[in-house]
């Protein structure tokens, strides 16, 4: 194309439309209206879809069709539309064809006036979003039913209404060569340490990538660091948690297009919360938070330990339990590790299926493979009933904490291969590395095992145990109270 | 992961490693190569406090915020390197004797499981790991392995069958000379937190007490620990224990549950996550000594030096409890740990003395 984009527009109105439609390669979605208004030629260009049609219609065409003077300039309605007249609540001035396309893109209308070398960009928004929906993770019995939207400004709007107040920061910005995504930064003002907002905002300009598709391409520039083996920003599709997040000091990048927000710093502990832990009696979120903290070590360990165990360590069962294994280990044909590395392959199979099917296929699913390896393969002896307990409490554990699937998948993995292979060594030896990992890992200098590792007392009123709302009011923590983060140690 | 961060640990996380390094001595070191008897107790509280004595010029440095290597130095690039290379070489013999006797510990406890030469490698390689993720990451990982201890000495505690036979206490007397010169030789020989310390000591975010303090700490726990473990030992093993191979894991076969009948497994686990953490802060120390420009060519020099030395030590059964060995280590200790850091202490002192009389 022999186009530069900060070329300026051309004051001969049909030069600067053909420009347009050679940087747009002619495409199909570019609407070209020609009128003309007090007898100077104009033309107003939008893209198909992105601007309401009722909207332009009342908002520009009639006052524009309306608009007459004597002896009328270019420079007149030019005027007329940026300062004299009220199209809508957005209108922008255009110079060159980069703001044509910028504009455009945003469901913007421009209008661009014969004679006159800048273009009026006028918001009349009006693309079709999902509507705001129930979340489909994270799901609570109590509690706002609210989630995220597609739309950024949808997105906005919900948290805006969770915390009227002025303090309450959103600056856009734009990411993604081709893409130009539309992102906006949020914090509170005051919470949010100042040098952790403008390294955020650094680290997302540093982004080179075409496209931003999601929340994923944003994450390794957020957390900034390599070789960390857990998520260190998290992300949420909850208006009201990434509220109590943000009121805690951090900050959450919104994305055009995403109904996810991204959070960071994000703390490893925050995996075992719930929105329904602050419904409830304090007593119960600890027992909860309890239950979840058990599930995460069986969903990643207890294959491996079994494996150990059963393996390596037989000394260590009760003589009962020994025996009961023996027995049913006795009459299938694999070796245990075998058998345990092909069940565990076939359950994840089956969740992979389940995930990516239909729901109601996905249900089937479910069915067969629950027959298949439940019922037939003990009946035919191929898999002990034990080896299969151990995986369906392995299986359900992993349901109890979404957001650590991945990493609870790998885990388990390789927690197979270490205790099979070198029993509860193995498994110390492996335990010890992932917790070197974690431990090393951090968001914007924020560790990510804090409260815990590095300890901070006053945090851990939302550790395990849940203090009530009294205690939470005048224990105020954010994260950059925490030990360890920033220069504190 | 973050190399923004700055290395700062703070004084109770000083504390823990010092701790986690100590116990990973008593675990694995002090198998049956001398006697247990009643004269332990007083004589852990008299090395405890001559400790405490030769901590005080380090401490006092420390804490006055100097870097000593650096400061004994005295500006010389090759003074430093020297003496960090002593530090480096002093820390490859400590963590290739603790590999050694984890190594051998799991070839006489556990003999079906791993071959000695796999532990060697896979500690040697764990260890790199966690020296390569830095001093905070291994002081962080160390809060949780402490914890991780208390909780198994605690549960062990809770559902032990062993019981008290006060008969094992019997009293001392002149005959026991020997046995306590020993002991006390082989504690004191054990005291490479000040050598650690010295190295450490600028890694701390207090920097105005907290040397001491993690110091107190260490050696008010350490007598605590030490003196409970014994009186145990002592308690419920009596002279059995001086044929024991590892009387503390003696101890934990008197655990049972319903569920777990045997502890031993159990505290293989904990004492192996703890010696790849140890000798991670051993690698770490080693590390820094090593390199020339980057870290990394440190940390696979110490690491490589030790995983050798650890399977030629394990195949020339070398004793890292022997004469010659306790020679080393109190050398080392003496030298790196008391002696330079006095040397430094004296030199500031007289220069004061100097400057007040100008």
């Amino acid at each position: 194309m022999n186009l530069s984009l900060n070329e300026r527009l051309s004051p001969v109105l049909e030069r600067s439309l053909a420009r347009i439609r050679e940087l747009f390669g002619d495409s199909d979605d570019l609407n070209i209206v020609r009128f003309e208004a007090s007898g100077i030629k104009c033309a107003v260009l939008t893209l198909e879809g992105m601007t309401s049609s009722s909207d332009l219609s009342k908002m520009l065409f009639s006052p524009l069709m309306d608009f007459k003077k004597l002896l009328a300039q270019p420079s007149d309605i030019y005027d007329y539309l940026m300062r004299k007249g009220l199209f809508s609540t957005e209108s922008k001035p255009i110079r060159s064809y980069s703001d044509v396309s910028e504009r455009l893109c945003s469901g913007f209308a421009v209008v661009l006036i014969n004679g006159e070398k800048r273009g009026a960009a006028i918001g009349a928004q009006g693309f079709k979003t999902r509507s705001i929906s129930e979340p489909a993770t994270k799901n609570n019995i109590k509690g706002s039913m609210e989630a995220l939207s597609d739309n950024l400004k949808t997105s906005m709007l919900l948290i805006r209404r969770r915390l009227k107040s002025p303090l309450l920061r959103f600056e856009t910005l734009k990411a993604g060569k081709i893409s130009q995504t539309e992102l906006a930064i949020v914090y509170i003002s005051g919470k949010a340490p100042d040098n952790l907002v403008e390294e955020v905002k650094s680290r997302l300009g540093e982004i080179r990538l075409d496209v931003i598709s999601g929340t994923g391409c944003l994450e390794p520039f957020l957390s900034g660091s390599s070789g960390s083996f857990f998520s260190e920003c998290s992300t949420t599709e909850r208006p009201d948690t990434l509220a109590a997040k943000i009121n805690e000091g951090r900050i959450a990048v919104l994305i055009d297009g995403v109904p996810f927000a991204v959070v960071c710093p994000a703390l490893f502990m925050e995996n075992f919360q719930a929105v329904d832990d602050y419904e409830k009696k304090p007593y119960f979120a600890f027992l909860q938070r309890l239950l979840r903290y058990l599930s995460f070590l069986a969903a990643g360990f207890l294959p491996g330990i079994y494996l150990a165990a059963t393996i390596h360590h037989p000394e260590i069962l009760a003589k009962t339990i020994m025996t009961n294994l023996i027995t049913s280990e006795e009459d299938t044909p694999f070796p245990l590790m075998l058998e345990m590395v092909i069940v565990v392959v076939l359950f994840e199979i089956m969740r992979e299926a389940g995930l990516r099917l239909p729901k109601a296929v996905g249900g089937a699913v479910s069915i067969v493979g629950g027959l298949v390896i439940g019922d037939a393969a003990v009946t035919s002896g191929l898999i002990s009933s034990p080896l299969l307990i151990i995986i369906g409490i392995t299986a359900t554990c992993s349901f109890v904490l979404p957001n650590l699937n991945p990493q609870l998948t790998v885990l388990r993995f390789i927690g197979i291969l270490a205790g099979g292979l070198w029993g509860f060594f193995g498994m110390a030896v492996f335990c010890l590395l992932v917790l070197v990992n974690a431990s090393a890992s951090d968001c914007l200098n924020v560790p990510y095992l804090s409260p815990a590792a590095p300890f901070t007392m006053k945090a851990t009123r939302d550790l395990l145990w849940r203090v009530g709302y009294k205690k939470m009011q005048r224990r105020k923590v954010t994260v950059e109270s925490l030990n360890g983060s920033g220069r504190k140690s | 992961m973050n190399e923004k961060i700055s290395a700062k640990i703070s004084t109770g996380q000083m504390f823990i490693l010092l701790i986690l390094a100590r116990i990973m001595h008593t675990m694995v070191f002090h198998s049956a190569d001398f006697s247990v008897g009643t004269f332990m107790l007083p004589t852990l509280v008299v090395t405890t406090l001559i400790e405490a004595a030769l901590a005080l010029p380090a401490l006092i440095l420390i804490d006055g915020g100097v870097d000593i290597v650096r400061e004994l130095s005295g500006g010389y690039r090759w003074i430093y390197a020297l003496l960090r290379a002593l530090y480096s070489l002093y820390f490859i013999y400590i963590a290739t004797g603790t590999i050694k006797y984890i190594a051998e510990f799991m070839h006489s406890e556990f003999r079906r499981v791993i071959s000695p030469i796999a532990v060697i490698v896979i500690l040697s390689l764990a260890a790199a790991y966690c020296a390569h993720l830095g001093i905070e990451a291994l002081a962080r990982a160390g809060t949780v392995v402490f914890w991780i201890f208390i909780s198994l000495f605690v549960s062990m505690a809770a559902v032990s069958e062993g019981t008290f036979n006060t008969s094992n206490l019997t009293p001392i007397t002149g005959n026991d000379f020997p046995a306590i010169l020993d002991y006390a030789v082989r504690d004191l020989s054990s005291s490479w937190w000040l050598p650690m310390l010295v190295i450490l000591g600028h890694h701390l975010n207090d920097s105005k007490d907290g040397a001491k303090k993690a110091a107190a700490g260490y050696l008010g726990f350490k007598l605590l620990m030490l003196e409970v473990l014994a009186l145990l030992i002592i308690l419920v093993l009596g002279k059995f224990a001086d044929i024991l191979g590892y009387p503390l894991l003696a101890l934990g076969a008197y655990a049972r549950t319903v569920f777990v009948q045997s502890f031993d497994a159990v505290n293989m686990f904990v004492w192996c996550m703890n010696a790849a953490l140890v000798c991670g802060i051993y690698l770490f120390i080693a590390s820094d000594g090593l390199k020339d420009k980057k870290r990394t060519a440190g940390e696979l020099s110490a690491m490589l030096i030790t995983a050798v030395a650890a399977i030629l030590a394990y195949d020339f059964e070398l004793d890292f409890n022997g004469e010659v060995a306790l020679i080393i280590k109190t050398a080392g200790i003496l030298l790196l740990g008391v002696l330079l850091p006095t040397i430094l202490l004296a030199e500031r002192g007289i220069r004061r003395c100097v400057n007040s009389l100008q």
